[in-house]
């Protein structure tokens, strides 16, 4: 038994060795042939009834080709996701040019801040005005047509979703034909079954560029399809993709808020379980890169709105003074919502035609308003306007219009109104911005703290955005960050008729998305409230909206004598920039009339000891221009990070962001595409390879990349050094 | 300093030639790499080395004389920088081709070794739970004990 078994081994093993020899000597014998591909055979050990019983050849193994095949659909995917990328961002950087460019949106922010200096020189001098009135309206426009072209591209890129999704649906209808083909081939023993799996590899392959897949294949040859995550998309039959395209995205329109409809298959959103493929890739330019873009736009825009108001609304135009102010900012309820006056006193004087005084006073040391509610305070601004033995101005009115807005009318043309914080009541203590702390619910609780007291209403703004508070973000958070709180916590929300809507509990240990959770799971609240975390940068905004666009306050509900959390503090809440850069614009009758721009505030004369306007004041002027050198504070913005730095510096940094996120996806890009094209190669070349071979390919591939390495930082050396001196 | 400025000027003229052909030997090497002619690379791969070092000299001998460089005529430093420009798109070029062809290479060897794994593992035999050879156990790594014994 044994000398047959023996026997038995060395015969099989001659075989095998016959056998390699015949596919060595064809190797050989068709080296020359063009697209032949070499053939190896793999022998392995035979076992029979648990003994070894010598060796067998196996088929001439597909393996390495089927491994190859995969590496290929794999690095396809991730070439079909940096060229959606890339062809979006090359688009974008087109659009918003380069930082050497004089047509950016930092060079137009460098010019506005040097037509400002200019007017700060010579506020009396027309072309001044007119000049920095050309340059706001050239970055306000800019602005506007950045933030609507980048929309624009999000709506495009979705479109672009919808058309990939037609044509994977195509391609599994194709790859679905194909299988049943290669199976009846398969079992009836027809000819051409290679060809037909040669077709089902291309279709496989133009499928693996849309959307990253995997397969497999059952013993009857036909391929079962999936995503990499797991969903089906071919298995007997064909599982389709559906996607809605949005008719025109917005600025506020987001897939995580539901503005953007979802990729479905069998009735489930797989959007956010895509990993590669140009599906991926223009989900990441839709979703995040573009959104990310637009965020940065609206902080640029947001702080530039901010800083230029805050120091306007310090001054008063002279000569062309206005007898009516009327403010920005909705108050939705004006007798039961309160501000506190601190740091300071608001001083309101009347001037005539001369630009002389005709009355004074303060709002706290004069009328007696230090807190109470915004109604109270107008009311006894009014009094004092129509005050029979002072000004006696029977006409004068403050009130609120349909929108919510302060009014104050002389209600007599010849005479105007001016506004102006001082550090203390005493007339010409010196300029300085109060402290207005806003409560919204009239809880005695102060929610959001503002500076100056015609800033808070803008009452003499100079940008508009024509924003009403619908949307409020939190910054930059991490998903999952736990709040660190110590106690329950109650959030309210109210509408703009300030009634309250509903509201949540919070309590220690929960965490950002289960504050969104809680609102959309909230029978009260998701009637008009909607929660949503919205991808940014490496993080993600809490985005709380009122879905019926209407203005929306929020606030938290502190029983008397606890103290706050501040926890809408702490999560950076507040009214949202988003879509800010889209509807800045300077306001109105400044556009119209250039002389309404204020260049400076009343002076106090000391001798006479009241307050003139003086046509060449230009506190206000420089106050402005100050805001374009002095630093401002920039919230974390997609892949900025929260930076200090001017307006001009930021522009730059948004601008030359985009540069370099393009130039990193024209790199990555340009690898991916060598490396899907290295391995196409590498497929087409063999078909069984011989480790030790491969091996030696890699030693080589090495040495001489290391000496590539060594030239390109000697290369990189000399270039710096002659950017230098060239 | 004249002398230097002479000595610069030799050195540029050097610096001229041995950048023409590296530049053309990286073109070589990076039609060589589309085509995956792995031994026309390993031939190229001596005079790729012998360039790179002489390069790196020249570059060497320019950062050290900064100054005698920053002298010298405008077009002579243009002419470097032109030079400099275009070798660094070649080696740009040649090290996306070495970096994918060695990725590539790898992902075969790891195809290769996973596969061969999987082979042995179907092939090999070992003490099953049932106390004797069987391939359908190699994953369970069982040791059977005879209780009674």
């Amino acid at each position: 038994m044994a000398l047959l078994s023996g026997l038995q081994n060395s015969l099989s093993g001659m075989k095998v060795a016959q056998s390699q020899l015949g596919i060595i000597g064809n190797n050989i014998a068709n080296v020359d042939t063009p697209g032949y591909t070499r053939k190896t055979a793999q022998q392995s050990t035979l076992v029979l009834a648990g003994s070894t019983s010598g060796v067998s050849l196996g088929d001439i193994q597909r393996s390495v080709d089927e491994g190859l095949l995969r590496s290929f659909l794999g690095s396809n995917s991730l070439t079909g996701s940096y060229n959606a990328q890339y062809n979006y961002l090359s688009k974008t950087e087109a659009l918003i040019g380069t930082p050497q460019g004089n047509n950016s949106i930092s060079a137009n922010v460098s010019s506005l801040q040097s037509s400002l200096e200019s007017f700060a020189t010579d506020v009396t001098s027309s072309a001044n005005r007119y000049n920095l009135l050309n340059n706001a309206q050239t970055v306000t426009s800019r602005l506007n047509s950045i933030s609507k072209e980048i929309q624009k591209l999000r709506g495009d890129a979705d479109m672009n979703i919808t058309s990939s999704v037609d044509e994977i649906n195509s391609l599994l209808d194709r790859l679905d034909e194909l299988n049943d083909k290669i199976v009846k081939y398969n079992v009836l023993g027809y000819d051409g079954m290679a060809d037909l799996m040669d077709q089902r590899d291309t279709a496989l392959r133009s499928l693996s560029e849309k959307i990253d897949i995997t397969y497999f294949t059952r013993e009857n040859q036909e391929v079962v399809i999936q995503t990499s995550n797991g969903t089906t998309l071919l298995d007997k039959d064909p599982h389709k993709l559906s996607h809605s395209a949005i008719a025109q995205a917005s600025a506020t329109s987001s897939y995580a808020g539901g503005a953007i409809s979802g990729i479905y298959v069998d009735g489930n959103d797989i959007t956010n379980y895509i990993k590669d493929g140009e599906l991926k890739g223009l989900i990441e330019i839709r979703d995040v890169t573009l959104p990310s873009l637009q965020s940065q736009l609206d902080e640029l825009a947001g702080v530039l709105k901010n800083t230029v108001n805050q120091a306007h609304n310090q001054g008063t135009a002279y000569p062309s003074t206005p007898s009516s102010l009327e403010g920005t900012r909705s108050i939705l309820d004006p007798a039961h919502q309160n501000i506190k006056i601190e740091n300071g006193d608001v001083r309101f004087t009347i001037f005539d035609k001369d630009g002389k005084q005709v009355d004074t006073t303060t709002l706290t040391g004069g009328l007696g308003f230090s807190q109470g509610s915004i109604s109270d305070m107008a009311d006894a601004l009014q009094d004092w306007l129509r005050d029979p033995d002072g000004l006696n101005l029977t006409q004068a009115s403050v009130s609120f219009n349909d929108d919510g807005n302060l009014v104050i009318e002389t209600g007599d043309s010849n005479y105007s109104i001016s506004i102006m914080d001082e550090a203390s009541s005493t007339p010409g203590s010196g300029q300085q911005d109060v402290t207005i702390s806003y409560d919204v619910n009239n809880d005695g609780n102060y929610d959001r703290e503002f500076k100056g007291f015609s800033n808070f209403f803008g009452l003499n703004d100079f940008f508009d955005s024509g924003t009403n508070e619908a949307i409020y973000d939190s910054k930059v958070v991490s998903k999952n960050v736990k709040l660190g709180l110590n106690d329950a916590v109650t959030i309210g929300f109210a509408d703009a008729d300030n009634q309250p809507l509903g509201s949540i509990t919070v309590f220690p240990g929960e965490t950002v998305e289960d504050i969104v959770k809680k609102i959309n799971a909230d029978p009260d609240l998701n009637q008009q409230i909607r929660a949503s975390m919205v991808p940014n940068g490496n993080g993600y905004v809490l985005r709380i909206e009122n879905t019926t666009g209407g203005q929306l306050e929020i606030y938290e509900n502190v029983a008397p004598g606890d103290a706050s959390s501040n926890l809408l503090n702490r999560l950076g809440i507040g009214p949202s920039n988003a879509g800010m850069s889209s509807s800045i614009k300077v306001r109105e009758d400044l556009a119209s009339n250039p002389a309404l721009i204020s260049g400076g505030a009343p002076e106090f004369n000391k001798t006479t000891g009241e307050f003139q306007l003086n046509p060449a004041a230009n506190t206000v002027a420089n106050a402005m221009a100050k805001a374009f050198t002095n630093t401002q504070n920039f919230q974390q913005s997609g892949t900025i990070a929260q930076t200090q730095t001017t307006l001009a510096n930021y522009a730059s940094t948004f601008v030359g962001n985009i540069a370099s996120q393009t130039n990193n996806a024209e790199t990555s890009l340009a690898y991916q595409q060598e490396l899907t094209n290295s391995i196409a190669t590498k497929e087409a070349q063999i078909s069984g390879v011989d480790i030790d071979e491969e091996l030696g390919q890699m030693i080589v591939f090495q040495q001489t990349y290391a000496a590539c390495a060594k030239a390109f930082t000697a290369s990189k050396e000399i270039l710096d050094m002659l950017l230098n001196i060239v | 300093m004249e002398n230097l400025e002479q000595e610069m000027y030799v050195k540029i003229s050097d610096f001229k030639e041995i950048v023409g052909s590296f530049s053309a030997l990286l073109v070589e090497e990076n039609e060589a790499l589309n085509k995956f002619d792995v031994d026309k690379v390993s031939k190229l791969y001596e005079r790729k080395a012998k360039s790179v070092e002489a390069y790196r000299s020249l570059v060497a001998y320019f950062i050290k004389n900064q100054e005698t460089l920053s002298v010298i005529k405008a077009e002579e430093k243009q002419a470097i920088k032109d030079l400099s420009v275009k070798l660094e798109q070649l080696l740009h070029d040649n090290d996306i081709l070495l970096k994918t062809r060695m990725e590539t290479s790898q992902n075969v060897m790891n195809t290769i070794v996973n596969i061969a794994k999987m082979t042995n593992n179907a092939n090999a035999t070992s003490y099953g739970s049932q106390g004797r050879y069987s391939p359908l156990d190699n994953n369970k790594n069982a040791l059977a004990v005879n209780r009674t014994l």
